[in-house]
């Protein structure tokens, strides 16, 4: 499965609420996830770069008067259904391992319910 | 130490306009310090010094050598190719070290050149194998498996098809050239022999031993011996022995000299030799390939390829280990206070 280190997804998912640079994204996964995702920031960028060439990101030089310019990443269409893509498989993924490691609960569950 | 961002950026931008063009190699270098001038924002906002929030945010990117090899190896796509192009060089090197031999090298006599050539062929494939798996840090399996398995069925259809044991037409005639061959060599080391024997009761220079003005006679030096691996035509040293062969000297004296000498271990040697060829062209003459044959050579040439096999894997994994070993230490040795030293 390609969850154990889908931080592809994690960045589409930060720039489905709008568009953001590579600090604040870092910085939104880090809030998000109460410091669980440590993305080790020198990854990021590459990262970014092959998103963009894969048509998911792109990328667009924004000025600032207060500080430096600043490269903001916009989610595209195809990274959109990517993302949905994902999210599907990682539900689909989730439940398996909710099934597996809690067999008897879900099936008293069930029987409660019957 | 108010340097120290700019420090890190210009050794980020050195590195990478090494590896990729100049636009994007600055593009790449705004980028990371427009996030490096973010982050020390927001250290100093939450009460951190300069100095201190500086240190933090380049300690965050980590090492200036390991955030330019991502954006490079990013920028060249290098990881994205599939295995088969990032080892295509080598795999070609391989394919013509087991292919020549069994092809060319079994009809004619063999040119100097091709012997270097296949010779060289060993040292490049262990060179480019090396690099293009340290350049592209992948596991190589398929194409050093295709390879190999291209290779166990030439030396498998060769047997049965051109070798001199085979059952064709071709194999007939592949046969035929290796026995006249056998007669001819051991005519000459009849003719050797015979000489070296007169040389020995001092006779008059034999014209066989004879190179323009010059007089060969024996000398014994020490080599390695070389033997084949399972049947495949890869080789390897199995250890050292005392072997004699002619060598060049200017007067006959010297020449006499060293036929005193070594004359008995010459005759000697060109007698087991002798009675090698005349073993090996009988059998020759007499061979044809049966199913005990040639499951040997299948045995052999399986084995073989397995050995071919597990050495380059464990040459694959030794580089990447090596590689990874590198990095980790570069990762722990990196401090961004040395950057304020430079």
């Amino acid at each position: 499965m390609r969850f154990k280190t889908d931080i592809e997804a994690l960045i589409l998912a930060t720039l489905e609420n709008g568009p953001k640079h590579g600090y604040a994204i870092v910085k939104t996964l880090r809030t998000q996830s109460d410091g669980l995702f440590k993305l080790n920031e020198g990854q990021l960028y590459p990262l970014l770069h092959s998103m963009q060439e894969k048509g998911l990101i792109r990328g667009e030089w924004e000025t600032s008067e207060t500080g430096p310019a600043r490269k903001i990443y916009i989610i595209l269409e195809a990274g959109n259904a990517e993302l949905e893509s994902r999210r599907s498989d990682w539900n689909e993924f989730a439940a398996s391992v909710k099934r597996s490691l809690f067999p008897v609960q879900i099936t008293q569950k069930g029987e409660a319910r019957g | 130490m108010a340097n120290l961002i700019d420090t890190y950026l210009h050794r980020v931008e050195q590195r990478l306009v090494k590896r990729m063009p100049r636009p994007n190699a600055e593009e790449c270098v705004r980028e990371i310090g427009s996030h490096l001038i973010e982050d020390v924002q927001n250290q100093i906002e939450s009460g951190m010094s300069l100095e201190d929030a500086e240190i933090r945010a380049i300690q965050n990117l980590g090492s200036d050598r390991l955030i330019a090899d991502s954006l490079i190896r990013s920028h060249s796509k290098i990881d994205k190719l599939s295995v088969w192009r990032t080892s295509w060089v080598s795999m070609t090197i391989l394919l013509l070290y087991g292919i020549i031999p069994v092809t060319f090298m079994q009809f004619s006599p063999v040119p100097e050149w091709l012997l270097s050539f296949v010779g060289l062929l060993p040292t490049c494939f262990l060179a480019s194998f090396c690099y293009g798996i340290w350049r592209s840090r992948r596991i190589v399996v398929k194409p050093v498996i295709t390879c190999v398995a291209i290779v166990f069925a030439s030396v498998i259809f060769e047997a049965v098809l051109f070798s001199p044991s085979g059952v064709t037409p071709m194999s007939a005639r592949a046969r035929n050239v290796m026995v006249s061959n056998f007669e001819s060599s051991i005519a000459s080391m009849d003719a050797k022999l015979v000489a070296a024997k007169d040389i020995q009761q001092d006779q008059l220079f034999p014209i066989v031993f004879r190179d323009k003005n010059a007089y060969l006679a024996p000398t014994t030096d020490l080599g390695t011996v070389q033997s084949e691996i399972a049947g495949i035509p890869f080789t390897r040293s199995t250890g050292y022995q005392w072997s004699t062969h002619l060598d060049s000297f200017e007067t006959e004296k010297e020449a006499r000299m060293h036929w005193k000498k070594f004359g008995q271990a010459y005759i000697d040697s060109t007698t087991i030799e002798l009675n090698e060829q005349r073993n090996n062209q009988e059998q020759v003459r007499s061979q044809r390939l049966d199913s005990t044959t040639a499951v040997g050579i299948a045995k052999r040439t399986g084995l073989g390829a397995l050995t071919v096999v597990a050495f380059v894997l464990a040459l694959n994994f030794a580089v990447l280990g090596l590689s990874h070993l590198i990095r980790v230490i570069v990762r722990l040795k990196w401090r961004p206070a040395k950057l304020a030293s430079t």
